[in-house]
């Protein structure tokens, strides 16, 4: 008995040695003290533009006594190098000491899931999507990251989609090149009325794709209609946007690439119950739009660029329980911004 | 590599020489997120240095140990604890340290945190089946400690 177990105790160790560097996600180890007797820079100095951010509330195991720090995921657009010094991060008004890294250097693997419109109007943007799949990939992977993507095609419905042929009804994460594939076989249905119903094809992207442990999630929706929601009188739609950011927030960023008409770039207040833009807005997605007829360049949409400029911020939370207002001021040189998460919880 | 097989054999040979616990234990952070967790472990544990295998699982909250499923965990830590124990009246008083390791289950990786490390002091009651009490701090390469701590309760077996 006893040789067994030192035999199992020798075996663990040698394990343990072998593989003690490997992708787990770790907890910061030592995170500076909070700056005291610091005032917060006047936001009217800054600006909202070109940042954007949401607190990464993917798994990672805390060891016992140690803090849980919160990690908000930020990403800058056009800033390569991010030091530290010219960053201000403010929870409920309060300064915080933080470490900064990028996400990349800690999470090299990209699974994308692309949420598409397969309806009459949406005609040129699959064609674009088509166009742009293979060099959006390869953009991807010159940036040093392994990237998978998977896709939805939507109308009322999604897997499959009620008004084309398309098998199977939606693709997993997969090579680039088999999403190229896939997409090519997909054209656009009739949908029915005006809105369709990408809530579901989200929530459906979210909970059955095999997303890979470790790996950046993003989303990117292509539509140029309104969604359906939960009580709208349809029979179809299952969720309505308050029930979904709960799952969404934090576990995958939501980027947008919308056909003006009903999206707007005028509007600001995307609190519509049929505003797919929301969703967008609080995972930290980029809003972006395409021409007015409909064409989608994917690596035009600056999406590679948000992954490259993505930094993780990560600090101690004086009440990790409670809801919070976490503020982040950006500043080098004349270029200021500014980054407002309201109402967040870790 | 060569260091790495004379620390293996070191650690076997301190093994061998003594007796064995297997235990069960619960516990509880207090300070961060006052998470509950519960574990078990493997070892040594007696006077002089000893050594132990310790796993940790740390929950939200109480009402989620209820509804853990096992095959569904992830990660894990695992803390191989160097100890030094006193036996005093019946009871030994140890106090150890030990990397911290996470485990990743389904994708069979291990990570080893570079410079932070737990240190523990316990008591430790009966002989055949024994219980013990022991209070835990996280500290880093500077010896600083993190403001959470951890107290945990457990009970085993020794032979």
């Amino acid at each position: 008995m006893r040789r067994m177990l030192v035999s199992i105790l020798s075996f663990f160790f040698v394990l343990v040695f072998l593989f003690s560097c490997s992708e787990i996600p770790q907890a910061p180890k030592v995170i500076p003290l909070d700056p005291t007797g610091t005032t917060k820079p006047f936001v009217s100095d800054y600006t909202a533009a070109n940042i954007y951010g949401s607190v990464d509330k993917q798994p990672t195991l805390v060891p016992i006594a140690v803090p849980d720090p919160v990690r908000v995921r930020i990403s800058l657009p056009g800033v390569e190098n991010l030091l530290s010094s010219e960053l201000r991060v403010f929870e409920d008004n309060r300064e915080q000491g933080f470490v900064l890294y990028k996400e990349s250097s800690v999470k090299n693997k990209l699974d994308i899931a692309i949420i598409l419109d397969v309806t009459g109007s949406m005609g040129y943007a699959i064609d674009g999507a088509k166009n742009s799949i293979i060099s959006f990939a390869n953009s991807l992977e010159s940036s040093g990251l392994d990237a998978k993507i998977g896709v939805i095609p939507f109308d009322d419905y999604v897997n499959p989609p009620s008004d084309i042929e398309v098998e199977p009804g939606f693709l997993n994460l997969t090579s680039p090149a088999s999403a190229q594939e896939y997409v090519s076989s997909l054209y656009a249905g009739y949908g029915g009325d005006w809105p369709e119903n990408p809530y579901d094809a989200i929530m459906f992207a979210a909970t059955a794709l095999e997303w890979r442990p470790g790996a950046q999630r993003i989303m990117i929706v292509i539509t140029d209609a309104p969604a359906h929601y939960k009580g709208d009188g349809t029979p179809f739609v299952h969720f309505i946007k308050n029930e979904m950011l709960p799952a969404l927030v934090g576990y995958f960023v939501i980027h947008g690439a919308f056909v003006p008409g009903y999206y707007s770039e005028s509007t600001t207040d995307f609190s519509d119950p049929g505003d797919v833009r929301e969703l967008c807005q609080k995972t930290g997605g980029v809003i972006k739009y395409t021409d007015t007829s409909g064409n989608v360049d994917l690596t035009g949409l600056g999406i590679v660029e948000y992954i490259t400029s993505s930094w993780i911020v990560t600090f101690e939370s004086d009440s990790p329980a409670s809801i919070h207002t976490i503020e982040i001021f950006y500043a080098k040189g004349s270029d200021k911004r500014y980054l407002k998460l309201q109402d967040v919880t870790y | 590599m060569r260091r790495v097989l004379i620390i293996v054999f070191l650690i076997v040979a301190l093994i061998s020489a003594f007796g064995f616990e297997i235990s069960a234990f619960g516990g509880m952070e207090l300070g961060g997120k006052n998470r509950p967790y519960f574990g078990a472990r493997i070892g040594t544990l007696s006077g002089g240095i000893s050594l132990m295998l310790e796993g940790y699982y740390p929950v939200s909250s109480f009402e989620q140990l209820e509804e853990i499923n096992i095959e569904e965990i992830q990660f894990i830590e695992i803390d191989p604890y160097i100890y030094v124990g006193i036996p005093l009246m019946g009871t030994l008083i140890y106090a150890g340290a030990a990397p911290i390791i996470i485990l990743d289950i389904k994708n069979t990786q291990f990570a080893m945190y570079q410079d932070i490390f737990h240190v523990k002091a316990g008591v430790r009651f009966g002989t055949g089946i024994i219980f013990f009490a022991e209070g835990m701090v996280t500290m880093n390469t500077s010896f600083q400690i993190f403001d959470t701590y951890a107290v945990s309760v457990g009970v085993g077996i020794g032979f």
